[in-house]
């Protein structure tokens, strides 16, 4: 990358497309930069900048964030602020510095490693976004708006703040998405969901907010509970309705727990009805029936990484030979060829191939980088085994691969060709723990349990 | 049966001979006659003075409504402070009052100290405030006492133990009293709390009815009032910072009341009344092991006080002639002589005479004896006692308090002996001895 002094105008060096925006005070580390003054000049360009980096007035800022995440160009660019601003938490990708390299750098690789063409869908772009940002969306708490917290990621691809929570959820039912962090719970009114509630004690009986906190006594002796000054006389105390003396307390009388008084029914309660009401609609309505909303951060889930390394969904069957295909997918084969192998006297293999240092491997050789090399094992994988074999994604059993009409004693080869594999790998090694169930068994109902018990009993073969 | 027989003839003799000739009564019993009856008369003349006033007269309702502060001295009491604190806290009192728990060794006392801090965040109502006070080091008794009256703020202090709860009306009887500005300090009076936890509670029970709520009313009604209780004492501040709080030594309490009393000759208008009606409710020991070592204890500084520590006050310039004479005859010679007396009498009938003549001059002098602590009950019963109905149920423990009585007399003078001999009172509990051992020596 070419690093050339903002001075000299005379630079025809292939530099990469950085862009600048607003007020620019060059230092020597600076590298070249393009200048733009607005979003709409990136748009008219039509050739997405590897980094912007705004040096703008706060308020500005936050306007020309949002434009620019709202365009398809600049949506998932690297964008870095001079000064931080209300929404550029949310909607930038850091401060700008001089270590601004080792960001590019891992942007690009990540980059790289994005196979998932994100523009169509919203929810690819989320995924895509929080991949290539290595990033968490966050929530951003708005207090004097109605719905009091919203995700400006979002809002800038088109989502209200009051979509995004179910959309969200839906996300994160499909497994691309997990929560990271509980931020808070908030209430709304079910009648016109504005989350600007007053919350106030009224009376059990009559629902009258006219109630106040009253000194009470109860007589030990007939049970009167009356208010203390109904109990007075000169500087003794009796109650009015047995005319006992009260001279101790806890011995002839106490203070009642019910302490609070109605004014408008003239009852003694304990704990005051609370009901929520609207300052925007004005409905009354009580706490439990107000809707619960739990605002959380969301981070990428395993799944989702997945999809935006391989760049597809799985549909439910896997169509070319030899290609992974779900577990769903692969039980069931699992099942069939058992039936067919028990009715035709055929003999099948399961076989496991289990990375036992998966762990250790991606912490040492980093992530990104480790599950570059693991797509890498899997391609070679691919090569050693026969197209009629079926393989299964990567679950707690290992890679899983059904060997259809392989007799247990003819797994040597195919044994020999792992361990080939395995030699070959370059840096860390990753080691393998290979293990083989025969067919035809007795399954039972759950494949994948029988399964899981068949590979624990089995021993790995050396 | 011969034997019974001639005990029943001895016991006729004697009592026909008292019915018939009074005055062989006084050949019978003339130390008691001669010390107990004009006690008797005051104790007797007083209650009846106060029933007068407090009954007969029309009540007046006072405007006086000083701020009180309570010092509660605690120690090891755990929760039992909990109901203390409450107990002050509902007092129906119209002013302010400030409860300062006091904590000595709140190290090793943290459990009553936590006790202590709860009971104040609960309370939450008007004009009571509530100051938990701990001291880290351990310094005794007085220590504490004054501790808690240097962050006293209230015009009226009243001290009191941490396992003594008091009745609602406590502190307006109190500040009646102060009202009259020649009154520094006054009396409150103790009931037994745990009164049906064995027979010597019971006993000590019907000890306190008598004594202290009978013979201390009487008694303060002449200005005579011997002791203001360590456990439940109410003084004006300004009067007792003057004289400098309270002093070290064991027997805090009767020390303080001596040293009021020696203004009495240059103050001839200076009283310390008994509020009758202010009722503190404290634990009496159960058994008689703790009972014996708190008499023991108690006994012992009485002769330590007036023998050792103030002697050389002892004259009517100071005390005035009046409170001279009543100390010289009830607080020497009937606390300090009569044990030994009556002791000495006992062994000498019993060297002196058969048995049969032994025990009948016993049954007589026993049903002498219940006869006039009948009287006194009764007295007590109709005149003072604000819980008629409780106390009527001490009725058939009576007949056993002589004994009680007796057993007393013996502790007692145990004690002076003790005292005596060994200087008891510098091995008081109520302090460590590194305080202890800065006091002065007497």
């Amino acid at each position: 990358m070419s690093e050339v002094s903002s001075h000299s105008h005379t630079v025809n060096l292939p530099h990469p497309y950085y862009l600048w925006i607003g007020q620019r005070d060059p230092l020597p580390w600076h590298p070249w930069f393009d200048s733009v003054n607005c979003a709409e000049d990136i748009a008219a360009a039509g050739k997405t900048p590897e980094l912007i980096v705004l040096a703008v007035q706060s308020e500005e800022q936050d306007t020309l964030l949002q434009n620019l995440r709202r365009c398809a160009l600049t949506s998932h660019c690297l964008i870095l602020v001079l000064h931080e601003s209300a929404l550029s938490p949310y909607l930038a990708n850091g401060v700008w510095s001089s270590s601004y390299k080792e960001k590019v750098q891992f942007y690009q690789a990540r980059k790289q490693q994005l196979k998932l063409d994100y523009q169509d869908d919203v929810s690819h772009k989320l995924l895509a976004y929080l991949w290539l940002h290595d990033d968490i969306l966050l929530p951003h708490a708005l207090p004097a708006k109605a719905f009091l917290y919203q995700y400006p990621l979002l809002k800038a691809w088109g989502l209200t703040a009051e979509d995004s929570f179910s959309w969200l959820t839906g996300v994160k039912q499909q497994g691309y998405l997990d929560e990271n962090k509980l931020h808070n719970r908030v209430r709304f009114c079910p009648s016109c969901r504005s989350g600007h509630l007053n919350y106030i004690d009224v009376c059990p009986g009559c629902h009258s907010i006219d109630t106040e906190a009253q000194s009470c006594l109860h007589c030990f002796s007939c049970g009167h509970v009356g208010e203390q000054s109904t109990f007075r006389k000169l500087s003794t105390l009796s109650c009015p309705n047995c005319l006992q003396q009260l001279r101790h307390i806890g011995v002839d009388y106490d203070r009642p727990i019910e302490n609070q008084h109605c004014n408008s029914c003239d009852t003694l309660f304990t704990d005051a009805l609370v009901q929520a009401e609207c300052l925007h609609c004005h409905s009354l309505t009580a706490v439990s029936d107000l809707q619960v909303r739990n605002v959380y951060s969301y981070k990428l889930a395993t799944a989702g990484r997945t999809l935006l390394r391989q760049g597809r969904l799985h549909s439910l069957f896997s169509l070319t030979p030899g290609e992974q295909m779900p577990m769903a997918q692969f039980y069931w084969l699992i099942d069939w060829q058992n039936k067919l192998a028990k009715r035709h006297q055929q003999s099948h293999c399961i076989l496991s191939v289990q990375i036992l240092n998966l762990n250790p491997f991606l912490a040492s050789v980093g992530e990104s980088k480790g599950l570059a090399q693991l797509d890498a094992l899997q391609e070679r994988l691919r090569n050693v085994i026969r197209v009629t074999d079926a393989c299964s994604n990567y679950s707690r059993d290992g890679l899983l691969m059904l060997l259809p009409m392989t007799n247990i004693k003819q797994i040597k080869p195919v044994h020999a060709k792992l361990l080939e594999l395995q030699q070959k790998q370059a840096g860390t090694a990753l080691e393998l723990c290979i293990k083989v169930v025969s067919l035809p068994a007795n399954i039972g109902d759950n494949v994948a349990d029988w399964l899981t018990d068949e590979l624990v009993k089995a021993t790995p073969l050396t | 049966m011969s034997q019974l027989n001639t005990l029943g003839y001895i016991l006729l003799d004697m009592w026909h001979a008292i019915s018939t000739h009074l005055p062989s009564l006084v050949w019978l019993l003339p130390l008691v006659l001669l010390y107990e009856l004009p006690l008797m008369l005051l104790v007797v003349s007083g209650i009846v003075r106060f029933y007068h006033q407090r009954y007969i007269t029309i009540p007046r309702q006072s405007l006086y409504l000083p701020d009180v502060s309570c010092i509660i001295t605690c120690y090891g009491e755990g929760d039992a402070v909990k109901a203390t604190i409450s107990s002050l806290a509902e007092q129906t009192y119209g002013g302010k009052v400030e409860i300062i728990a006091v904590v000595d060794g709140a190290v090793q006392n943290s459990h009553t100290y936590q006790a202590a801090k709860a009971a104040a965040a609960a309370c939450t109502l008007p004009n009571r405030r509530i100051i938990v006070l701990p001291k880290w080091q351990r310094g005794g008794r007085v220590s504490t006492l004054n501790a808690g009256l240097s962050v006293a703020s209230g015009e009226i202090v009243i001290n009191a133990d941490a396992d003594t709860s008091f009745d609602n009306t406590m502190i307006s009887e109190v500040v009646p009293y102060f009202a009259d500005p020649n009154v520094p300090a006054l009396g409150g009076a103790l009931r037994v709390r745990n009164v049906g936890d064995s027979l010597l509670t019971r006993m000590q029970a019907i000890e306190y009815l008598i004594s202290m709520q009978g013979g201390k009313t009487g008694l303060a009604q002449w200005n005579f009032l011997n002791n203001i209780s360590g456990a439940f004492g109410a003084f004006r501040r300004s009067f007792l910072q003057q004289i400098g709080g309270w002093d070290t030594h064991t027997a805090e309490d009767l020390d303080l009341t001596v040293r009021i009393k020696q203004y009495f000759g240059r103050h001839p208008n200076l009283r310390i009344p008994f509020a009758t009606l202010a009722i503190g409710h404290t634990d009496a020991p159960a058994d008689l092991k703790t009972l014996v070592l708190q008499r023991l204890r108690w006994d012992g500084d009485l002769l330590f006080l007036y023998f050792r520590k103030h002697w050389p006050a002892f004259s009517p310039r100071l005390l005035g002639m009046g409170t001279f004479i009543f100390t010289l005859l009830y607080g020497f010679v009937q606390n300090v002589l009569m044990p030994f007396v009556i002791v000495g009498y006992s062994v000498g009938l019993a060297l002196s005479f058969p048995w049969q003549f032994l025990v009948s001059i016993s049954v007589t002098i026993y049903l002498l004896y219940l006869t006039a602590l009948s009287f006194f009950y009764l007295l007590v019963l109709i005149a003072i006692s604000e819980r008629v109905r409780q106390d009527v149920r001490l009725l058939p423990f009576l007949p056993l308090y002589p004994f009680y009585a007796f057993f007393m007399r013996l502790v007692c003078m145990f004690a002076l002996l003790n005292e005596v001999v060994r200087r008891s009172h510098e091995e008081s509990s109520m302090a460590p001895w590194w305080v202890l051992k800065r006091g002065r020596k007497f």
